[in-house]
């Protein structure tokens, strides 16, 4: 069942965060939330996002939230801010 | 067979907006353009261009420019709709459908740059000018140099991230036009767990303060408005976005219409067509087969799976054959754009009526059609209707009618040309038949079979050849096409008041009801639309006349040929035969044959090239036992008998 460790390891991305990696992240995100307590992902070697990106992380940000459990983005990058800004968000 | 790739896609879309601008232009006069017309050829051509650049036509991209430009010019009421114009425009259209020619087909590059210096000429002095049509245009709110806020609310189609297309570039081209306050909306994204990664989840309310009209906004969304919802309404207000927005009374596209268009139709080569048509034609003749085997087959059980396979195999041939009817409406648009240029080479004055567009025929019909159709128009035209005075002088109406039709009948569609012109001069008609030698100078002839004399090869009364239509061959040429398609051809004329020709065809060219009958131990197929009944012929019944053999059926003579007269067999006549009575064109016609089998549905085989000048036969179709059953040729038939009676009398 549940993890209860709150030191939890962050669940790391790199790379491109897009429509085309998203279902791949999909899957390793809901698995990893399941999986854990407190929900930390860091965004720090992503290097770019498109708009299903955006939508992956407020997916992952809304299940965990919806499972009582403390969510946190760590390592935005700049990219992020960007493009959720052009989305108007 | 592999996927059409994206500039495939991109040229079969190019043809339908090409189409669509054709369509459009050739009913456009300068006192007809509306702001809806325009801006409808702006939008195709503003696409062209788009879609254009984005799969590598950048000649076309280019080119397309100058004309996008023009319409521009227009659209903001700098520039008046003025003939030369819309020929401009019409020319353009022309060039671009060229410059997607396969590079064999395509012209030179002059023209392209002739248009665009005539482009640039009628621009350049007209722009500025004051037009009557630009108080139109600024009667909607959209005039130039005044800010205005407006409200858009932007829901993406779903599936747009799937389509590789984003909204961003979308906000950022609003953000170009004016200030933009743009919010967006994540309230619809749900759990990772029901989230499709490539599902468009966000929406917008944006609110744009631009001195750019409503059609400059509509553009931006001009890519992305399949399966979107956008609205666009002006903001009097002028407040900010933050309040809620109420369903603004300005729903710009997609129409629902389009939108459920988009979402149902799928693009498939007509090569798999064919194959998929030939696929069940076969399952067809193998299901009758085993339909026959079965029957002589005592198995139990057998009987109830090979009836369920006959009552789906024939559901499935029906919907097969229903994708390949399309409606005849494209077709009958190509004719406006001939009509249009054949009026004014001529100097005539034409209104084309097109009736029943909705009308469904077979692809393959449809595309054999349009040369006859052309052919008839061109004659119209040219020979029928007259010149305006000419027509002044007979107390017609000024402008000549020509009038297209299509209408089901049976098994059958009928399609119409009708002009309100002279008609046809049955006493010249006669006078150039003799002349010619066609006919018999003291031949009997009623006043239909004399129009059916403009059929003959190398029959024509034109007193001066023009360049429109032939030099007497034509007529007999749309005839035979026709023929080859199975269809039929028919003439009605008042001299003075106009011709109309029917052409009869099937629906479709690859299944065929027939009757099976049987002559001399094989088995032949007459086409069961031109069967009207089946009688008996005893030998005490027959009688002679003008050398043809004739029957009494309740009181009418109906000629009949003995088909294995015809066929050269031994004359075993049994003292009973059958007579199958089939109506071909005007005329009653009888067959006889041995035995009347019954009625059977066949997919029709070709004879193949070798086979293609056997006058008695149209075609083949396997049989369940697996013989193969001729299907007849009743023109061919009756052609030949006529020569025969001819001959004898010769």
């Amino acid at each position: 069942m549940q993890d209860t460790d709150h030191s939890a390891p962050p669940f790391e991305v790199s790379g491109a965060v897009d429509v085309y990696h998203a279902g791949s992240l999909l899957a390793s995100l809901e698995e990893h939330i399941r999986s854990h307590a407190v929900i930390t992902i860091d965004l720090s070697r992503a290097d770019s996002f498109d708009m299903a990106g955006v939508q992956l992380l407020r997916a992952a940000k809304k299940t965990a939230e919806e499972a009582g459990k403390p969510f946190a983005l760590a390592g935005v990058p700049e990219s992020l801010r960007a493009i959720e800004k052009a989305l108007g968000l | 067979m592999s996927a059409p790739n994206s500039s495939d896609t991109f040229l079969l879309e190019a043809d339908e907006l090409l189409g669509q601008i054709e369509e459009v232009l050739v009913e456009l006069t300068p006192e007809t353009a509306s702001p809806d017309a325009i801006n409808q050829l702006f939008r195709a051509f503003h696409t062209l261009k788009g879609s254009g650049a984005m799969f590598g036509f950048t000649a076309v991209a280019d080119f397309t420019h100058h004309v996008e430009t023009a319409l521009d010019l227009v659209r903001s009421g700098r520039l008046p709709v003025s003939q030369p114009l819309l020929d401009a425009i019409l020319a353009a259209r022309d060039h671009i459908k060229a410059l997607l020619e396969p590079p064999s087909l395509a012209g030179s590059g002059q023209d392209g740059n002739k248009i665009v210096a005539a482009l640039e000429e009628i621009t350049s002095a007209q722009a500025n000018s004051q037009t009557a049509f630009q108080a139109d245009l600024a009667a909607e709110p959209t005039s130039i140099g005044e800010l205005r806020t407006w409200r858009i609310r932007f829901r993406p189609d779903p599936g747009l991230l799937a389509a590789g297309m984003s909204p961003l570039p979308v906000l950022n081209e609003l953000r170009g036009i004016g200030r933009c306050e743009i919010a967006g909306h994540a309230d619809e994204i749900p759990t990772l767990e029901s989230l499709q990664p490539d599902r468009c989840y966000l929406w917008w309310e944006i609110a744009l303060t631009t001195a750019k009209g409503l059609d400059a906004i509509k553009d931006v969304f001009i890519f992305v408005e399949d399966g979107s919802e956008i609205a666009i309404e002006p903001d009097d207000s002028a407040e900010a976005v933050a309040e809620e927005p109420g369903e603004g009374p300005e729903v710009a596209e997609p129409d629902s219409k389009k939108q459920t268009r988009s979402a149902s139709t799928v693009r498939v080569p007509a090569e798999k067509l064919d194959r998929l048509v030939n696929l069940v034609g076969e399952l067809v003749m193998n299901q009758s087969r085993l339909t026959q085997v079965s029957s002589r087959a005592d198995v139990p059980g057998l009987a109830e799976p090979v009836e369920e396979i006959e009552r789906l195999v024939a559901e499935l041939r029906d919907s097969v054959l229903g994708i390949r009817m399309m409606p005849i409406g494209a077709t009958f648009t190509r004719f406006k754009r001939l009509v249009r240029d054949l009026a004014a080479e001529l100097g005539k004055e034409i209104d084309l009526i097109t009736e029943g567009a909705e009308t469904e025929l077979d692809k393959t019909v449809l595309d054999q059609l349009a040369d006859p159709l052309v052919h008839l128009i061109r004659n119209s035209i040219d020979h029928g209707i007259e010149a305006a005075e000419e027509r002044i002088r007979a107390e017609k109406p000024r402008r000549g009618t020509l009038r297209l039709t299509a209408r089901h009948t049976g098994s059958n569609v009928v399609v119409g040309i009708e002009d309100d012109g002279r008609g046809l001069d049955a006493s010249r008609i006669r006078a150039k038949a003799v002349e010619k030698q066609l006919i018999a100078e003291d031949a009997s002839l009623t006043e239909r079979e004399i129009f059916n004399l403009i059929f003959l090869p190398g029959f024509s009364t034109a007193r001066q050849i023009t360049n429109i239509s032939g030099r007497g061959v034509g007529m007999d040429v749309v005839k035979r096409k026709i023929e080859a398609l199975r269809g039929s051809i028919s003439i009605d004329s008042r001299h003075g008041q106009g011709t109309k020709i029917d052409l009869t065809l099937p629906l479709t060219l690859a299944i065929i009801d027939g009757l099976l009958v049987e002559i001399g131990g094989d088995q032949y197929i007459v086409p069961m639309s031109s069967v009207a009944e089946n009688v008996e012929l005893h030998r005490s019944e027959r009688a002679t006349k003008n050398g043809r053999n004739v029957v009494a059926v309740r009181g009418e003579l109906v000629p009949y040929i003995c088909l294995r007269d015809a066929f050269g067999m031994d004359a075993g006549h049994a003292d009973v035969q059958k007579i199958v009575i089939v109506q071909h064109q005007d005329q009653r016609v009888g067959l006889v044959v041995d035995r009347v089998v019954g009625s059977h549905q066949t997919v029709i085989q070709s004879l193949g090239a070798f086979y293609g000048n056997v006058e008695f036969f149209s075609g083949a179709t396997i049989m369940g036992d697996g013989r193969v059953a001729l299907i007849l040729n009743l023109m061919g038939l009756v052609r030949s008998s006529d020569k025969n009676t001819e001959r004898q009398f010769a």
